[in-house]
């Protein structure tokens, strides 16, 4: 009967350096971007995926966008760039409608495609530097799919699931492991990965308060990628054997792109019959962001040797202490042209994040900054393609433009390895979105 | 045609690519605080053999004290000489270009000297001040220029006859405010104590005032009393910078003496300049022994220069982080 010794839970020999996810950080559709991201009761596109479900039950057309965006985000610490990668890749949004009797309802589904990594996981020093909200956490694709129904007219109410996958596997040897003579070891391996789906909810409620006013309200759920991996070695040891039946196990357990729950409530007027102004106020629970920390359980029994060996007890790190945050959002879209064939839109949009990240005063550095960005677009409507597309296609470009508040964090032990520093940056971003109607 | 429409968006959408460049993110970490450092490994664009960045054929070298100015950096270092120790200075225009030869700077010629001037700490400024060990105390010489220095003839700082007991080692000089701050070696530990600046630069005998590391203790204390894995502490350096965060942080270096007869380098720093918090490891590996580090910022990463052994020789070595 093999004695389990006991067992040494490690915390974080390493960091998951990703939170949330690329849309959060760069929005989806270049339309809402440009208008700030203030969308919830403005969104009527493809993009209501993501904003907010229930507007997808708004419309009546078939709907295809795609579009493509780049982001760079140029990042520093003491003026000295880090080397962030930059995102880009491709979005596309479908929006398929139907009516049951007198219920319009309508399917909708979104993705995201960066064209580098479709998921990247990262681990990382618990204490090496990084800024948490755009080193990695861009670094993911996005699947979301909804339905909408219109409940009375006016009012819509959606809902869908977001999909991710996750990764559990265990590598085992088993057989002879020889002491002095490391060729003479025979072991067999068996690799046993899972890629395992993972999803969580959003929902939204849309309602036309008048056909100048819309009002909505929409969640997206919280979401951590757990990733479980497990290596294990079976076997004697020595030759002939000092140890039989011996064990050596570790595990990782370790999570990866936290998203926060947010509660988002937005609201749409139509000033006038070329102004739309939308306003968007975001709830983001950041202080349920767990330890960015691996879990590691080292198992093992050497027989013999079992008295030589001596794991330390590691001392586990402290919450980051992430605080809720609120994220204003304001836009504007003017219809500045308005021809029998052609529309032209010109948009801009506003929003402040402030950081949900306390001053890193210890082991850690997760750094992060407050963010205001700047949204500027421009969308061309054509409107009378012929019989080949003969509703309107909307050819729309972004640019925005994030700036990260400088900010100073100093070390409470003058013998911390890092030492204070300064972070700082800019995150310019480029996209094109085409919709179009059938 | 909403079939072809859609087909036509999937297969742009399944089209992208997936060819993902390298992670990146980790370039210029900040990285100026405690740790280890290492020697530095040979690399072809230096002109030295790495990691001895100053030797001599014909002479041990001792005490380094670098000061860095931009890409060029200057240092002043103990040359041994038959019968004692005498103080030079070497240039460089850039670290990877290395030093040039080595200038005299600082000879003792003065009785209570006992024949030897070692341990260099220099101050740039108007004028540059230089404090040195010498005959159990500490000397102070000035120079318009920091190459050509003069000094008065008697000791700036000599031992208290108490805690300090009765001889001082070699100091470590920064400026606090209007007031120099000495840092010096005595009795296994570090000391402090300061001047009114004034008093050097009109050449006056200085005005002592002697801190306490731990005000809490009726007695006076040492700044720092040892560390974890040697015993007596020597030459130690210091450095008073401002963070970007605007608070000063004060580092020490110093050697320590090991229980094998040989010597390490240990590291303390504070935000305060009078309550250091000691680093519970080495700076450098204990093997080979080291002495005297002295931690300089060169552009935006931390060196330590320290003394090794080169062939039957000490020579000037320098360490950065792994």
């Amino acid at each position: 009967m093999r004695r389990a010794l006991p067992t040494a839970i490690v915390l974080a020999l390493c960091a998951a350096d990703a939170r949330a996810n690329p849309i959060d950080a760069f929005g989806l559709g270049s339309r809402a971007i440009a208008m700030g991201g203030a969308a919830t009761a403005a969104v009527d596109d493809t993009s209501a995926n993501y904003y907010n479900p229930a507007a997808l039950a708004r419309g009546r057309d078939l709907r295809i966008d795609i579009g493509y965006r780049w982001a760079q985000p140029l990042l520093q610490f003491n003026g000295g760039d880090v080397g962030t990668n930059a995102t880009r890749g491709v979005s596309a949004g479908l929006l398929l409608p139907g009516r049951i009797g007198a219920v319009r309802f309508a399917f909708g589904a979104a993705v995201w495609l960066p064209d580098q990594w479709l998921l990247r996981q990262r681990w990382m020093a618990y204490g090496q530097p990084r800024f948490i909200y755009y080193d990695n956490r861009t670094q993911r694709m996005l699947l979301s799919t909804n339905l909408a129904v219109q409940l009375v007219p006016g009012l819509y109410l959606g809902a869908g699931l977001t999909f991710m996958s996750r990764t559990a596997g265990d590598v085992n040897l088993k057989g002879v492991v020889s002491l002095g003579n490391p060729d003479d070891s025979s072991l067999v391996s068996k690799i046993d990965v899972d890629l395992l789906a993972v999803r969580y909810p959003q929902a939204g409620i849309l309602w036309e308060v008048t056909k100048y006013l819309s009002l909505g309200v929409s969640y997206r759920h919280s979401f951590t990628l757990v990733i479980d991996q497990q290596f294990r070695i079976d076997g004697d040891v020595g030759s002939p054997p000092i140890v039989h039946n011996g064990y050596f196990s570790t595990r990782s357990v370790a999570t990866d792109l936290f998203q926060p729950w947010q509660l988002t409530a937005g609201g749409a007027l139509r000033v006038t019959r070329a102004l739309l102004v939308a306003f968007d106020l975001t709830f983001a629970r950041w202080s349920e962001f767990p330890a960015p920390a691996a879990t590691v359980t080292l198992g093992y029994d050497v027989g013999v040797l079992n008295s030589k060996i001596h794991l330390a007890a590691p001392a586990p790190y402290a919450a980051p202490g992430f605080r809720d945050i609120a994220i204003p959002r304001v836009g504007v879209e003017w219809r500045a042209l308005d021809r029998e064939r052609i529309g032209l839109d010109a948009r801009g949009g506003y929003s402040y994040e402030p950081s949900p990240a306390p001053d890193q005063i210890g082991e850690s550095n997760l750094a992060d900054c407050d963010k205001h960005t700047l949204g500027l677009g421009v969308g061309l409507e054509l409107k009378r393609l012929g019989r080949v597309m003969p509703k309107p296609l909307a050819i729309d470009a972004h640019f925005s433009l994030t700036v990260l508040s400088p900010r100073a964090h100093h070390k409470l032990d003058p013998l911390d390895p890092v030492g204070d520093y300064r972070a700082s940056g800019i995150v310019p971003q480029l996209g094109l979105t085409v919709r179009s109607r059938f | 045609m909403r079939r072809a429409a859609i087909s036509f968006a999937f297969a742009l959408a399944a089209g992208c690519g997936t060819t993902g460049d390298y992670a990146g993110g980790a370039a210029n970490l900040p990285d100026w605080g405690g740790g280890t450092f290492a020697p530095i490994a040979a690399d072809p664009a230096q002109s030295w053999n790495a990691p001895f960045v100053l030797q001599q054929a014909s002479a041990d070298l001792a005490d380094p004290d670098p000061i860095a100015s931009g890409a060029a950096i200057s240092i002043w270092v103990a040359v041994a000489r038959p019968g004692g120790f005498a103080i030079a200075r070497a240039d460089a225009e850039t670290l990877d270009g290395g030093f040039g030869a080595l200038a005299p700077a600082l000879s003792a010629d003065a009785a209570w000297e006992q024949g030897a001037v070692r341990g260099p700490s220099v101050v740039p400024g108007a004028p540059w001040l230089m404090l040195y060990a010498a005959g159990g105390a500490i000397g102070a010489a000035t120079s318009p220029d920091g190459a050509a220095w003069s000094k008065p003839p008697a000791p700036a700082l000599t031992a208290d006859g108490g805690d300090e007991g009765a001889s001082l080692g070699a100091p470590a000089a920064i400026v606090v405010g209007e007031k120099l701050r000495v840092y010096y070696a005595a009795a296994g530990a570090i000391w402090a104590a300061e001047a009114p600046l004034a008093d050097f630069q009109a050449a006056r005998a200085p005005a002592w005032t002697r801190l306490d590391g731990d005000p809490s203790t009726p007695a006076r204390d040492p700044i720092v009393r040892g560390v974890p894995f040697g015993g007596a502490l020597d030459r130690p350096f210091a450095r008073a910078e401002p963070t970007v965060t605007g608070a000063i942080r004060y580092t020490l270096g110093f050697s320590v003496a090991l229980p094998d007869g040989t010597s390490g380098s240990g590291f303390a720093a504070s935000f305060d300049g009078i309550s250091f918090a000691v680093q519970q490891t080495p700076l450098l590996p204990l093997a080979p022994a080291s002495a005297a580090p002295a931690l300089v910022r060169y552009g935006d990463r931390p060196l330590v220069f320290y003394v090794g052994r080169f062939g039957a020789r000490d020579a000037i070595a320098v360490a950065a982080r792994p």
